[in-house]
């Protein structure tokens, strides 16, 4: 039996594939030039292939990207790191009616005679199905992490309330025991005793309750160095989903050349995820809707992410105890996002705090320190 | 007749803790003069009896290193014991 043979019919099978998988492709040259654009590409974006050919793939993209694509490709010319060729990432594209879009992204490479061909791949994730499937995901992820915080905060809450009566119970049969007068009668000897070794139980319950509060706020925390400017990426692009039906609208200012941060990226995304869903349902009702998320690279070695929203600010009667768990102005969930932040915040040595945004709205601050949190 | 017994002044923002390491140290033979926050003790720094004054570390408002550097500032002469460790160890084991 012999085998089929492509041979001479590869092109028309390589062309009927390309115009039927659903995912978009884009094939840039070395320089960000568009060489072909498929038929997924221009619904996805608008465009026809006519419109693209031959122009710089940038304008597929939203600031900061758009303005930073040419060095990207120069970088990776230069010096061959590669930051998403062959890994693939979440972020976010733009629709020719100016509208943005949450995208997975995958880049391979390939050589055309002496020339270098860069191939896109690009899934469209604001698809319901495929959006809900991969929000589930992150957020099955993330309130897992959250239960863990919680635990983490009420055993750190618990064995703080525990240890003074606990200390007390010790100085109490202490004192008594130094009360006994020595050698007098045969049961006071028994009763010294006895107040020695509850003296040292209550010392002994305090030390376990330490060790639950340090294995809870410890065990479960993965760190390693992450881009902060890709944890930011990827998180609005998620926690955007959908917000482009409230019209609001989102800039990313990202500073380049930021050092790589050892974090829990689980943990940190669920951070942002919060701050930027609370800036979105602040923003709802608001005339003005912007929504500005910015990184910084601040003094002391610390990187400085802010969420800047144009929403209805937070009234002065919860403003003082807005990271106490169980506060909230929502008539759903359970007021603990903010305290979790914290918690998740501090634990990576870092800070959290919110200011009044001139005009309208709220400006949420955190900052993580570029070197380990010193524990 | 009998010394008149030495006075130690108390700071400790917990109340069973506070109350605790004054009920042994007054068992020990000593007088306690307690004070629930070091904003409460240097009220009365002028007018303290010569004695110690002792410093839980951890305290909200003012700490115990802080209320240590009031009274420097405030040019307080009485030796200071700060209380560190929080359970982790038994506060006082005996005077």
């Amino acid at each position: 039996m012999s085998r089929p043979t492509l041979v001479g019919e590869s092109e028309t099978l390589l062309r009927s594939i390309l115009a039927t998988v659903p995912d978009a492709m884009i094939v840039i040259d070395d320089h960000g030039r568009i060489l072909s654009f498929s038929a997924a590409a221009e619904k996805m974006f608008g465009y026809s292939e006519g419109d693209v050919v031959g122009e710089n793939v940038s304008m597929l993209m939203p600031s900061p990207d758009r303005e930073r694509h040419d060095k990207y490709i120069r970088d990776y010319r230069e010096t061959g790191e590669r930051k998403i060729i062959g890994i693939g990432r979440v972020t976010t594209a733009r629709h020719r009616d100016g509208y943005t879009f949450p995208i997975e992204l995958a880049v391979g490479e390939a050589a055309m005679g002496d020339q270098r061909i860069f191939t896109g791949f690009i899934h469209d994730i604001s698809e319901r199905r495929q959006t809900e499937l991969r929000l589930r995901d992150l957020q099955s992820e993330l309130a897992h992490v959250g239960r863990l915080s919680e635990m983490a905060s009420f055993a750190s809450s618990l064995a703080h309330e525990l240890n003074q009566p606990l200390t007390a119970i010790a100085n109490y049969c202490e004192a008594a025991r130094d009360l006994i007068p020595e050698g007098a009668h045969q049961n006071d000897a028994l009763l010294r005793e006895a107040l020695v070794e509850a003296a040292k139980e209550s010392v002994r319950a305090g030390q376990i309750v330490r060790r639950l509060r340090e294995f809870v706020s410890h065990g479960e925390s993965l760190r390693a160095p992450e881009s902060v400017n890709r944890l930011v990426t990827e998180a609005s692009a998620l926690a955007l989903v959908g917000s482009r039906e409230h019209g609001i609208e989102v800039q990313l200012q990202l500073a380049p050349d930021l050092d790589d941060v050892p974090v829990d990226r689980i943990q940190i995304q669920q951070v942002l995820t919060n701050l930027i869903r609370n800036a979105v349902d602040a923003m709802i009702d608001s005339p003005e809707r912007s929504l500005t998320i910015r990184t910084e690279s601040g003094p002391d070695r610390m990187v400085t992410v802010t969420v800047e929203d144009t929403g209805t600010g937070i009234a002065e009667s919860v403003a003082g105890q807005l990271f106490q768990p169980f506060i909230t102005s929502k008539t759903t969930g359970m007021g603990v996002g903010l305290s979790i932040s914290r918690t998740i915040i501090e634990s990576h040595g870092g800070r959290i705090w919110f200011e009044p945004n001139e005009g309208a709205g709220t400006v949420f601050h955190f900052t993580l320190p570029i070197v380990g949190a010193g524990e | 007749m009998s010394e008149a017994p030495k006075v130690v002044h108390l700071v400790d923002d917990d109340d069973s803790v506070r109350r605790s390491v004054g009920f042994m140290l007054k068992t020990s033979g000593f007088r306690v003069n307690a004070f629930a926050s070091g904003a409460d003790l240097l009220k009365e720094l002028k007018s303290l009896d010569p004695g110690c004054i002792l410093l839980d570390i951890r305290m909200p408002g003012m700490d115990g290193l802080q209320v240590q550097e009031a009274l420097n500032e405030g040019g307080n002469a009485l030796p200071v014991i700060i209380m560190t460790g929080h359970g982790d160890v038994p506060y006082l084991s005996g005077p």
